[in-house]
């Protein structure tokens, strides 16, 4: 059964509407603006680890011939930013944290000249102890990288110990009686899970060419996933009002959360601003490896307590996650700590997680954002526990998974679950007898749950005279679709084509406000929004029917562009009719307008403690089965095929979904096999694609994919989000699938050949 | 020191003054205003900056621009004829291969090149022609797709051209415009 039979434009395959500009090259990306006298800016950074800043000595570089502007923190209003805790500056302000940590910025007219300046910048630094282990960071003996860190200014309800030394937040959850719980148990498992630093490697390098206007306000353009929050966080590091700051995001070449930051904005602003020319700053390849943000790298402690028959009973998490020096979004935490569980339902459950300081490049947002690491932990145990007790990974799965009307262990009550169904689609579809196949070949399988959608949002719908629509909203497509999806939805719900639909994103004139693009609430919640905007202007185009045919509301219904009187076909009104000629009458020029945020409900308060925010809208729910094959000889591992089922509620765009899926369980393959941004003494060992690469075309499995048939009341036409639960199974389901072929138990990213080759070796001994 | 150069791009021959050490990448982008070459890496491994010269994909980061003298140069603004897309550029929008669209034009260029010389690849040698293109978005399976369906749509003569988009569904007739006394 699927539901699209019921809709018109929803779950129809819709081209994405920027497709054809980016398959002729015309598309424009904020790196191909080249503004007239625009200057070039290069960024000083920082060459050791933690340091006080005695001195920043920039008059050779000023002097040099070309240079028209060299700024440090001096130069600066005396602000902090940052998602939770206001931490970093837009320079180092009196202490370096971190190699490659921005300590100067120089514009020029051309880069090279820009180049050389940076290099006449002379900093003297008194060097400090440094710590790079997020566990001893957490030692009282550890030296603090943030000495204020007390006085600075948070966004969430400090808890006493939530910052002490290096934590710079912490989100507990304990429901149920653990104790009791792991009393009750017949079995405990206890281990420890490692995992590294993911780059975004988005293909688009961080990029703003900022430009002051004839009026003397600020015009950004750059590659974002939340323009109305860069506007923001510039007003308050600037000292400019937000209504004198435009920012236009051009084409966004690929986010997936490294870009739902503000890093190249502030510096290119403050140029242009000091020079009244257009700068641009564009981050080098090195720089994107050691000054942009990772997926956080961490340790992760998983205490289970399971009864014989295979019964969660008990967890005791411990996650530690290294937000490097500065914390621009240390609540990857509190979603780490929401999926700990996994999809399961456990009633006695205990987390505590840490975000920590350490001397690195920051850890940041990444697709999946927290989850991929705490799905492994859970997902890898589980395999751990079926195989000791004897009893079939997905059995064991399917008898602990939640549904419909369970509550999570954070106490929310959960009203849209299929988990179990996308476990037993997709046993079915790759007819699941046993996970070891051959010698050296094996299935692996792992379920998983990610917080989808919430937070503000706003849209304008507006009604042109020939009856085609405008729709407005401040999120951003950062390739995964969004544009085509909120023209589906506004065309779905006035009765019209997707064509008829113009869709205008993000530029901070034109739009309202959305908080940004993450956490799977393109779809569900800016969608959301968007349906209720139509809605409002389809009722006002009905109420103007209604008034120029003399009948009730209730008695008209729109089809093909027309408002039909029910009772008889011949009485209709072309749309045309209504707004050429309605937009000059009663009530004037249409336009629909909604405003939401579906995240209100506040977690409670005995059960969560330093909770990053309200209750999520809903979850979404995905099944990752991969075959693969070893080479026990080189410790070479090939994934030969993966199967994907997913959750995702109504499908609005089928071939943007496959987009989604397939690229998140790509990014997850990396993840589990070789991405690893390598870090030693606090300097990136591998800062390229040559040496820190990610999957290309010759790596990939074959992908079968499917979704189970899901209704989500709670979103638009029942859609949910699948952006982020396409990442997090792949690396537990690869770990699981090596255990079951060599029993070797991995349980450190990157699964390495070097790594399996030593557990085979360890196993033979 | 800046030298006469005189390039082929696109079937329009260019006259410029440059420093011998220009790459061609810089040249595309800089000089020409052709930004839909995309400059990334520029270390030569990730393709986004592939063009063909002579019919070959070369990456433009790696290609002093002097050594393209006398050779004929596409980048992904002369792969459409005239207003109609190309037939693979075509089947990347239909199949879905375009996401953020940033290693769009080098992957084009890189399976145009494949196509130019076998029209009928299969997908592991679609694969192969790709394999020096990184993609963060597709996960590639699209993109090997479009490539390996490109000859169908080629056949079937449906190109689409550029402003196509353009059409929508236009209703006919009048406007009820208001009395304006005039």
């Amino acid at each position: 059964m699927t539901r699209s039979n019921e809709f018109a434009v929803i779950g129809k395959t819709t081209s994405k509407t920027d497709a054809i500009a980016k398959v002729t090259g015309d598309a424009r990306f904020a790196t191909d603006i080249y503004l007239k006298n625009m200057l070039w800016a290069r960024v000083m950074r920082s060459t050791v680890a933690h340091a006080r800043i005695i001195s920043i000595n920039t008059e050779k570089a000023k002097n040099l011939d070309g240079v028209k502007a060299v700024l440090t923190s001096a130069d600066m209003p005396d602000g902090k930013y940052g998602a939770l805790v206001l931490d970093m500056g837009v320079f180092a302000q009196d202490k370096v944290r971190y190699i490659g940590e921005a300590v100067a910025a120089v514009a020029a007219v051309d880069e090279k000249t820009a180049a050389r300046a940076v290099e006449l910048i002379e900093v003297e630094y008194e060097e400090l102890l440094a710590v790079f282990d997020p566990l001893e960071a957490m030692q009282p003996e550890a030296p603090v990288i943030h000495d204020d860190l007390a006085a600075y200014t948070t966004l969430f309800e400090r808890t006493e110990r939530a910052m002490t030394g290096n934590v710079n937040y912490q989100s507990n959850i304990n429901t149920g009686d653990i104790e009791a719980g792991f009393a009750a148990a017949d079995f405990i498992f206890e281990d420890t899970y490692e995992v590294q630093k993911q780059h975004p490697s988005y293909m688009e390098p961080n990029s703003t060419v900022a430009d002051v206007d004839e009026t003397g306000r600020l015009i950004i353009y750059n590659t974002t996933q939340r323009p109305h929050i860069n506007q923001a966080i510039l007003s308050s590091l600037l000292g400019i009002p937000i209504s004198k700051i435009r920012v236009m995001p051009c084409h966004v070449g690929g986010g997936f959360g490294g870009k739902n930051r503000t890093l190249t904005e502030p510096t290119a602003a403050a140029l242009a601003l000091k020079t009244r020319q257009p700068v641009r700053l564009t981050f080098s390849h090195e720089e994107e490896f050691t000054s942009a943000t990772t997926r956080h790298s961490g340790v992760l402690k998983m205490k289970t307590g399971v009864k014989k028959d295979g019964t969660l009973i008990a967890s005791d998490v411990k996650l530690y996650y290294d937000c490097g020096a500065y914390a621009p979004t240390p609540n990857a935490v509190w979603l780490g700590a929401i999926s700990s569980s996994g999809a399961y339902k456990i009633p006695n459950s205990r987390v505590e997680a840490f975000s920590i300081y350490t001397n690195k490049m920051m850890g940041g947002a990444f697709r999946g954002y927290g989850a991929p690491q705490a799905n492994f932990a859970r997902e890898s145990q589980m395999d751990r526990i079926a195989r000791e007790l004897n009893i079939d990974p997905i059995e064991l799965r399917l008898k602990n998974c939640l549904v419909a009307g369970d509550s999570l262990h954070t106490g929310q009550k959960l009203h849209s679950v299929r988990v179990k169904e996308t476990l037993e689609k997709a046993r079915d579809m790759v007819a699941w007898q046993s996970p070891k196949l051959a010698p050296n070949r094996a299935l692996g399988v792992a379920c998983g749950i990610f917080a989808c959608g919430g937070f503000a949002t706003s849209s304008i719908v507006k009604l042109n005279m020939d009856g085609t629509a405008s729709v407005a909203t401040g999120a951003m497509d950062m390739g995964q679709g969004l544009r085509t999806v909120m023209g589906q939805i506004t065309a779905e719900e006035l009765g019209i084509s997707s064509d008829d639909v113009n869709v205008v994103i993000g530029d901070t004139d034109l739009t309202p406000f959305d908080v940004g693009i993450f956490g799977d609430r393109g779809t569900h919640t800016t969608g959301l929004a968007v349906k209720k905007a139509a809605e409002d202007a389809k009722i006002q185009l009905l109420e103007a029917a209604a008034d120029a045919m003399e009948v009730d509301v209730s008695a008209l219904e729109i089809k093909d562009k027309k408002v039909f009187d029910k009772s008889s076909d011949n009485r209709f009104l072309h749309f045309r009719e209504l707004l050429g000629g309605g937009q000059y009458k009663k009530g004037g020029p249409i336009i629909g307008k909604a405003s939401i945020n579906p995240t209100e409900q506040p977690f409670d308060t005995n059960i969560v403690q330093g909770a990053a925010s309200k209750m999520f809208s809903t979850y979404t729910f995905a099944t990752h089965i991969v075959e693969t094959e070893i080479d026990a000889k080189t410790g070479e591992v090939k994934v030969i095929k993966a199967t994907a089922v997913h959750d995702c509620g109504t499908v609005i765009n089928p071939a943007g979904l496959k987009g989604q899926i397939i690229g998140g369980l790509t990014t997850g393959l990396g993840y589990a096999l070789f991405e690893d941004v390598i870090i030693e003494d606090g300097q990136v060992k591998n800062p390229s694609f040559l040496e820190c690469r990610m999957p290309t075309a010759v790596d990939i499995p074959e992908v079968e994919f499917a979704t189970v048939d899901e209704f989500d009341s709670r979103g638009p036409f029942g859609a949910k989000g699948v952006g982020n639960v396409s990442v997090i199974n792949m690396a537990p389901a690869i770990a699981n699938a090596v255990d079951a072929a060599l029993g070797v138990r991995i349980k450190s990213l990157p699964i390495t050949p070097g790594k399996i080759l030593q557990g085979l070796e360890e196993r033979a001994n | 020191m800046k030298q006469p150069l005189s390039l082929h791009i696109n079937d329009e021959i260019h006259e410029l003054n440059l420093a011998p050490n220009k790459t061609l990448l810089e040249v595309l982008r800089e000089e020409l205003d052709l930004t839909g070459t995309k400059e990334v890496c520029l270390l030569g491994s990730c393709g986004a900056c592939t063009v063909l010269v002579d019919n070959r994909p070369m990456l433009s980061c790696a290609t002093l621009a002097v050594a393209c003298k006398d050779k004929k140069i596409t980048t992904i603004e002369g792969v459409k004829d005239g207003n109609d897309l190309h037939p693979l550029q075509q089947s990347f929008v239909e199949k879905g291969a375009v996401q953020c669209g940033y290693c769009t034009p080098g992957m084009i260029l890189s399976g145009k090149a494949l196509l130019d010389e076998n029209p009928n690849p299969t997908k592991a040698e679609a694969a192969e022609a790709i394999a020096g293109n990184l993609c963060r978005c597709t996960g590639y399976a699209q993109i090997i797709d479009a490539i390996v369906s490109a000859p169908e749509i080629a056949d079937s003569k449906s190109t689409k051209t550029q402003h196509e988009t353009l059409a929508g569904t236009l209703d006919s007739g009048p406007y009820l415009m208001p009395e304006t006394g005039e």
